[in-house]
């Protein structure tokens, strides 16, 4: 860091500046993207504090076989802070349309959730993506969502913020690009904008991650698995034809666990669903997998009582439809 | 005894009732000499000597540590100027009884010590320093919090404006991950906070 009166204060200074908004996770986020200097203070040693603060347990368990859990630090603080929201939660995938498609047919236009992760520097919002597509149907309203922002917008805002830009302005932008609103129930377009409530977000909730709820969600099988689950509900999502109890967690030593060597073994694919945690791109189904306990089924219209995803750093995300028919 | 036994006989004076009377003379003075405070000589970096009574100045814990070693002397402070100091000290008066418990320091800055924080940033990261070095807990929790206050609900570019600190992160595509790992912790409105 250039020389600044800042950069003269001495290190733990700064920390304990730090230190006293280890309660405001907005404000470490905001500090983590600053400069250099307060993204390596924050995740590697605010971040640690906090998370032996918060879940000592698991942090006892993850550094008894690595100096720094999967994902480092910042991976395990954000997962014990943030909700994988329904996207992450594998809850928008292609058998989230549950019967839909049987009654339809398949959809021509169907492009993988992937595609909205893709932060291209185009100036027009995420619409841009449907440039050479015939087809003029273009979702705007995603059933349930309650706002217009999406990953793009705010990364694309945060590089060229002009601060004459209202927020008011925004919204109309995109209804003026001649998009057609299709009806709530039929999402017939899979390429719908992903928004704020569906992604990742601060969780609500306790914040506790146990063992135990580890268990009760993995087959039998694998109860030598230690996986840490968030404490139920997790944070609940209201949506038009259930409730979707969201949850997170993480593998103790994932490429050492049975799970990891099932998934291994059988050679399963991942799918093209991003870690809400960490970088990893692709993730594997643990339902497909029949990692998950067998007796949870399904609902009538297909869809699984639960689902959950694992990447290669052992971050897990789920969704409960129901209440887990132990309790 | 500073005079001798044949004296007093010889004065007529019963040497008993004189002992006696010394002995409250001496119990007296030690405790008029400790009510009277006693005051540490502090120079700073500057040259220049501060008279500080010494419970203002042991707040420090640095200067209590000195004042042991020096018995007495001058305590030399060579990285602290004497503005600074000046200032800490007229904080340290303010604060003497309040004892070094944090928790009394605790939440917002009360509206005097608001006010004694109300000053440039320049001025500020030198308390802060100061502080530091000097070792004084409640003053530098409560320039901390001063900071705190300033940074807390701004914007990742307001934030660089108010410290003068440049965007180091020269891999965009760490920036880019950087981003969307954060993005979601920061919130809906993440382009007025980001």
């Amino acid at each position: 860091m250039a020389s600044t009166p800042f950069s003269k204060l001495p290190y733990d200074v700064v920390l304990n500046i730090f230190s006293k908004l280890e309660d405001d996770s907005k404000s470490w986020a905001c500090l983590a993207c600053v400069c250099t200097k307060f993204s390596s203070l924050i995740r590697n040693t605010c971040m640690k504090q906090k998370c032996s603060k918060t879940i000592p347990a698991v942090c006892a368990d993850l550094l008894a076989s690595s100096s720094a859990p999967p994902g480092q630090w910042a991976s395990l603080y954000k997962l014990s802070v943030c909700c994988p929201g329904l996207f992450h939660a594998g809850v928008l995938l292609e058998n989230s349309d549950f019967g839909l498609e049987r009654e339809l047919g398949p959809d021509e236009n169907y492009h993988k959730p992937a595609n909205f992760q893709d932060s291209t520097q185009s100036t027009e919002p995420c619409y841009s993506r449907t440039e050479g597509n015939p087809n003029p149907n273009q979702e705007v309203d995603v059933p349930g969502s309650h706002c217009s922002w999406s990953l793009f917008d705010d990364l694309y805002y945060d590089t060229v913020y002009n601060a004459s830009d209202s927020i008011d302005g925004y919204p109309e932008q995109i209804m003026n690009n001649g998009t057609t609103k299709i009806e709530r129930e039929f999402s017939v377009c899979k390429r719908r904008k992903i928004c704020r409530p569906l992604r990742s977000h601060l969780a609500s909730g306790i914040w506790n991650l146990t063992r135990e709820r580890g268990n009760k969600l993995l087959a039998s099988r694998f109860r030598g698995d230690c996986l840490y689950i968030c404490d139920w509900p997790g944070c609940v999502h209201t949506e038009e034809k259930r409730n979707y109890m969201l949850f997170r967690g993480i593998f103790k030593n994932f490429k050492n666990s049975r799970v990891w060597r099932t998934i291994n073994d059988g050679n399963r694919s991942k799918i093209d669903l991003n870690c809400a945690f960490c970088s990893c791109k692709q993730t594997w189904d643990l339902h497909s997998a029949f990692c998950l306990k067998r007796v949870f089924g399904y609902h009538d219209d297909g869809e699984p009582v639960v689902r959950a995803y694992v990447c290669e750093n052992g971050h897990v995300s789920g969704a409960w439809t129901d209440l887990p028919l132990y309790t | 005894m500073a005079f001798t036994w044949s004296k007093t006989i010889y004065m007529g004076l019963d040497p008993i009732f004189l002992t006696e009377l010394s002995i409250s003379i001496i119990i007296f003075s030690t405790i008029a000499s400790s009510k009277k405070s006693r005051v540490s000589k502090i120079k700073t970096a500057d040259n220049e000597i501060f008279e500080v009574e010494e419970a203002v100045a042991t707040m420090s814990n640095t200067i209590k540590i000195m004042a042991g070693d020096c018995s007495g002397g001058v305590i030399p402070l060579n990285n602290v100027h004497s503005t600074i100091f000046a200032r800490v000290i007229e904080w340290c008066k303010k604060h003497v009884d309040d004892g070094e418990d944090l928790e009394y320091y605790k939440g917002a800055l009360k509206n005097c010590d608001a006010t004694f924080f109300e000053v440039d940033q320049a001025v500020l990261y030198h308390l802060l320093t100061t502080a530091n070095s000097l070792d004084i807990k409640p003053l530098l929790h409560q320039g901390c919090q001063r900071f705190v206050d300033m940074i807390n609900g701004k914007t990742v570019e307001e934030i660089r404006q108010l410290l003068h600190i440049k965007n180091d992160f020269t891999n965009e595509e760490e920036d880019e991950t950087r981003k969307k790992l954060w993005s979601s912790v920061v919130g809906m409105n993440s382009f007025i906070l980001l």
